[in-house]
């Protein structure tokens, strides 16, 4: 009797502990989604959670600062959270790809460099997104734009060379003329 | 010129048709290919090799040459390959699956091969056996007339809220369990099982808060009896006190308290009944000796 009183008493201490746990977590949760609903308030450091660095990066791009924007996404695709790496590869290719689209359709061979680096930045997050979920169609549509706008390969300059001569006497120097 | 589809039995056929004549020779591996779709892929499809490959009895397929994780040529790479042993007698059986994944940019359904794949064997002699070259089709996502400046490009993820449905489950849980919990220790506590010196304790209070008249007292005196009958189980009279608190170590130290106890039951209800309340034993005492007989009842639990 007296141990099952103890085993009540200890299971108590032990849901009590569970509860005061979740609760915590919730509390977090909490705080943490009404930062994401207002990302202006979200300071980010190394301490702060994915979700918000997230968050954060989302509200950058979105306000156009795509540099700070795409420091932040490519911090994230180092966590181990493969859902929220995977969401980080797929907007860092695509805000790669529209700033690539913008160039091609507006100027065209004449942006070759900015453009084919641009997709190729694309290309390799969006590929990276598709290898951790196959299934993300968003990122198969915008990898196969992102093909369909590289920039053809530049064709090498001619080389004036020719390995071989008409003559072998138009490489030698003249006989010497002379008379007696 | 031939239809891809055509092609792709092209080239399987020969290794279809040889798998016969191949069983009579002991000496050459047995190759099974269970040929896959080979159309209606897209951009990031994994599409899957598997083949069987069984063996004479003392080789063995080098398993580190299959290929690894990682890019195999500009549109295909190599998701993952696994492999599987069985020993059967005529020889080792493989099975073997490889899986590719696509990254093809394609604006009209093109044909897309994946090489083939030479095997290398170890064992008392030279064996080799090759998996020939597979053709599929690959087709576009984007509508092929759509021009590049007209395509919309497929906008970033929002993000996510952090779900508190889990948190909220397992915290109302954790409260249930809680009290679950809390109202059985109380049960316990108070009404389980009956603990006779708890309830009366609980009674004598509530009489004597009323006030201590002879009648309260004496009903006190025989709640008290009654409680020590119950908790003995049979009537306990004062010479068996000895082997009551033998039986039931937690009441050895009220003893004498107890003995003290039955000398002034016998004085209320027989020696002089219509004595008023004996001033050396006030109902308070009778109450303490109650609630110490409760204890002692808890501690034996």
């Amino acid at each position: 009797m007296a141990r099952l009183n103890l085993a009540l008493r200890a299971a108590l201490a032990l849901a009590l502990a569970g509860a005061a746990h979740e609760g915590w977590h919730l509390w977090r949760a909490n705080r943490d989604n009404a930062l994401i609903a207002a990302p202006g308030r979200i300071q980010v450091d190394p301490a702060t959670p994915p979700a918000l660095v997230f968050a954060k990066a989302y509200d950058l791009a979105r306000h156009g600062d795509t540099q700070e924007a795409t420091r932040l996404y490519g911090a994230l695709t180092q966590t181990g959270d493969a859902e929220l790496r995977t969401r980080a590869y797929y907007n860092l290719g695509t805000l790669y790809l529209g700033d690539a689209a913008r160039l091609w359709n507006a100027r065209g061979v004449l942006e070759y460099v900015r453009v084919n680096t641009l997709v190729s930045a694309a290309k390799e997050n969006l590929r990276a997104a598709l290898r951790l979920s196959p299934g993300h169609w968003d990122a198969r549509y915008n990898l196969e734009y992102a093909y369909r706008i590289t920039p053809p390969p530049k064709e090498k300059p001619k080389s004036d060379f020719k390995a071989s001569k008409g003559s072998v006497y138009a490489t030698m120097p003249s006989l010497p003329g002379g008379a007696p | 010129m031939m239809a891809p589809r055509s092609r792709t039995l092209a080239a399987w056929l020969p290794l279809l048709l040889c798998a016969g004549p191949v069983l009579a020779d002991p000496a050459t591996p047995r190759l099974e290919i269970q040929p896959p779709r080979d159309f209606g892929y897209a951009m990031g499809d994994i599409l899957e090799q598997s083949f069987t490959v069984a063996l004479p009895r003392g080789y063995t397929l080098e398993t580190g040459y299959l290929p690894q994780t990682g890019a195999l040529d500009e549109y295909l790479e190599i998701q993952g390959s696994e492999w599987r042993m069985e020993q059967q007698e005529e020889g080792p059986v493989y099975e073997v699956r490889i899986a590719y994944q696509v990254f093809k940019g394609v604006r009209a359904t093109e044909t897309a091969t994946v090489p083939a794949l030479p095997l290398r064997f170890q064992g008392p002699s030279p064996l080799a056996a090759q998996l020939p070259e597979w053709r599929f089709t690959v087709a576009p996502l984007i509508p092929p007339d759509l021009a590049d400046e007209q395509v919309a490009i497929r906008g970033p993820l929002p993000p996510m809220e952090t779900p508190t449905r889990p948190h909220t489950s397992r915290l109302v849980g954790y409260l249930g369990l809680a009290s679950a919990l809390l109202g059985l220790i109380a049960w316990q506590r108070h009404g389980s099982e009956p603990r006779p010196f708890a309830r009366a304790h609980r009674e004598l209070r509530r009489q004597l808060r009323r006030g201590a008249t002879a009648a309260t007292y004496r009903a006190a005196v025989q709640r008290l009896h009654q409680a020590l009958n119950e908790t003995a189980g049979h009537s306990l009279f004062a010479e068996q006190l000895g082997g009551f608190c033998a039986e039931r170590p937690a009441f050895a130290e009220l003893r004498e308290e107890l003995a003290g106890f039955f000398g002034l039951s016998r004085r209320v209800f027989f020696a002089a009944p219509d004595a008023p309340l004996p001033p050396d034993y006030p109902a308070a005492r009778l109450e303490e000796l109650c609630r110490r007989c409760a204890q002692a009842e808890r501690r034996r639990a």
